[in-house]
Parts: structure tokens; sequence; C-alpha cells
């Protein structure tokens, strides 16, 4: 016998042990055969169905309607309830939140309104200034091209500076002490 | 337990009359519990987990019990379709919880049973249900169907996607390996 029809022997023998028969003998099956069918016969006499604590209390409820009736209610909110639903409901809910949102946000308003940046007056800018409000000056007078001694940076140390400096780099570029 | 594999008579008429009166599902529960609480207790070791889950499946039953077609097949198989249904998103939701559990942190940082362990498992001590533990998850899944929930291996079949032919093999290669299990620990004569 090969071991599917061994197999299916044994199925038609717990078959017969479900039903409260005893099976034919065991001829020509393996020597285990006898024994696994003894753990069958076991299995099939266990009932484990008497250790519930619940049994009772769950009919009662079935015959008081009362589980009905709150499988009713779940019913009528299933369609609300049914996760294909609730969830895109509450992703939808979480975007509108963020697009009601965004526009608070200071990049968003950097980005949307004009922004102006406030004039800082350097000593470049106020030559500069100083040169076109001349300039626009002098239109019918002679052209005189004023000459100001503004440094291009101001900040820079100039030589004698830079010497007192301790801590100095020799490769700086430093402007030529004025005369 | 046995001899209540057998079908109701009026299964049908009670279907039926459940839809519209859920009182009338009452001689469902008292024929079909005894078969899905067997079946979930093979399936699950705690005897409260398993009540809870079994109320559980009645529950379901009695809310999708308008949905039942009986042409699609037997209102046994329409239960435990839903039975198996309910214990394998319980394992799955088990599996998930115990990565972010500190009951796994525990249990890493201890092999030993904790003392409330201890007691539980004395209450509802079975070494039948203990061998089965070393099986695997579709093994027991079969010896349950065929033992607890005393199906047929056709129906089995139609509720596992398997041949009848495969269901019958799983099954006895199960009960061989139950029984060499139970035959080390000294359980077998």
């Amino acid at each position: 016998m090969t071991e599917r029809e061994i197999a299916e022997r044994f199925s038609n023998d717990c078959d017969e042990l479900l039903a409260q028969r005893e099976p034919s003998d065991h001829e020509g099956l393996p020597t285990d055969y006898a024994a696994t069918l003894d753990i069958a016969r076991a299995l099939t006499k266990r009932d484990f169905s008497a250790q519930s604590q619940q049994r009772l209390r769950l009919r009662q409820q079935l015959l008081t309607g009362a589980l009905g009736q709150a499988a009713v209610v779940s019913r009528k909110r299933g369609f609300w309830n049914h996760p294909l639903v609730s969830m895109p409901l509450a992703v939808a809910t979480l975007m509108l939140f963020c697009i009601l949102t965004i526009p608070s946000l200071q990049p968003w308003r950097a980005l949307t309104h004009s922004y102006t940046a406030p004039v800082v007056q350097t000593p470049i800018s106020a030559a500069q200034t100083a040169l076109s409000s001349l300039s626009s000056q002098s239109q019918a007078a002679p052209q005189v091209v004023p000459t100001l001694a503004v440094s291009a940076t101001p900040m820079m140390p100039t030589a004698t500076q830079a010497a007192q400096m301790p801590f100095m780099p020799a490769q700086l570029l430093v402007l030529p002490d004025a005369p | 337990m046995n001899g209540t594999a057998a079908v109701l008579s009026n299964e049908s008429a009670l279907v039926a009359q459940a839809v519209v009166e859920p009182a009338a599902f009452a001689a469902l529960y008292d024929h079909y519990f005894p078969r899905i609480y067997n079946y979930v207790r093979y399936r699950i070791q705690d005897a409260n987990l398993a009540d809870d889950l079994t109320a559980l499946i009645f529950e379901r039953a009695l809310q999708h019990i308008s949905h039942y077609n009986e042409d699609k097949g037997t209102f046994s198989v329409w239960i435990f379709a839903i039975a198996r249904n309910a214990i394998s998103d319980h394992l799955r939701a088990q599996r998930r919880q115990r990565w972010f559990s500190l009951d796994a942190i525990w249990e890493w940082a201890s092999n030993s049973p904790q003392p409330d362990e201890l007691v539980i498992k004395d209450e509802t001590r079975d070494e039948l249900l203990e061998a089965l533990e070393g099986l695997s998850e579709r093994e027991r899944d079969i010896i349950a169907l065929k033992y607890g929930a005393q199906l047929t291996n056709r129906r089995i079949a139609s509720l596992t996607g398997l041949s009848e032919s495969n269901v019958a093999v799983i099954l006895y290669r199960a009960m061989r390996r139950l029984r060499d299990s139970l035959d080390k620990k000294g359980m077998v004569r």
C-alpha cells in the first residue's frame, strides 16, 4: 500500500470513530498504524466544551436578542465602520486639515506674499546714493565729477594697523597707508 | 462529543428563521457550540481566550447570517470558515503584538515561565493539546477540523482549498508526528 492509500484508509477509520463505530481490523497496514489510530480515538473522545465559562451567558444573550440587536446596530453602522470606508475618510480629513493649515505656515507666506527686503545703508551704497543725487542735481551745472574718498572696504585694515596685529596673516591683502 | 457532527434535520429552516428572529439562532448555537469550541481549543491553548473567540465567532455568524447562501455550501462549512478566519486574525494580531510587547522582552530575558503562567497552565493542562503545539499551523488546523469540528475530508478540502487526498495525507502525517511526540513523553502504550 502506498502512503496515500494508507492515509485515505486512516481518514475513513477516523470517520468511523467519529460516528461511534469501530473500524475494521488493520491487516496489511504498517505496525504503527494501530498506535496512530489510538491517538485518533483519544482525540475523538476529548470534549473541551464543558470547560467553557461563557456558554450559558452567550446563549442567554442570543435568546434575549441582546446580541442580535447589537448586530443590527453594527449592521446599520457597518458601512462607516468598514476599513475601506473609514480609512480613506480619516486620510481625507487629515489632508483637509493640512491644506487649511499650510497657508498659515511661514515658508508658504514667504513664497506667496510680496516680500520687500529692508534697505541697509552701507558706506558703498551711501556713496552711490550721493553720487546719483549729485549727478541729477548737476544736469544744468557744469559737469563736475566729485571725488569722494570712500574706502571700498572700510573694514579692511591698513598696513600699519595690520602690522600692529600680531595674528594677522602676512598674505592677507591690506590697503596701503593713506598719505 | 460523538454524534454531534450529524446535520440538523431542519437546519435550512432554522437559518432562514434566524435571519429575521435572532432568538431562533439559539438552536443552531446549541448544535454547533461544542464543535466550534473544540475546534478553537485545538487551535488556541488558553481556555479563556477560546471562550472569547467562540463568542466572537457566533456573534459574527449572527451578524452575517443573512449573507449565507445555501447553494454555495453547507452551513457547517460556512460557520467553520468564520471560525478559521477569526482564529487566523487572532494569531496574526498576536504575532504582530509579540514584536512590540514588554512580554516579549521578558520572554527573551527569562525562559522560565512566570508564576501566573504556571497556575494557568496547571488549571487547563492537557497533554494532547500541548503535544499539538509541536505541529505546524496547517497540521493543527487539519487535526482541529477533523477531530474538533468533526468534518469529513471533503468538507475540510472545501474549506482549506486542498484536495481530499491531500487532506488525508496531511492528516495521517500529522497524526504520526503527534504519536511520535507523545511516544517521546512516554504517553503511548
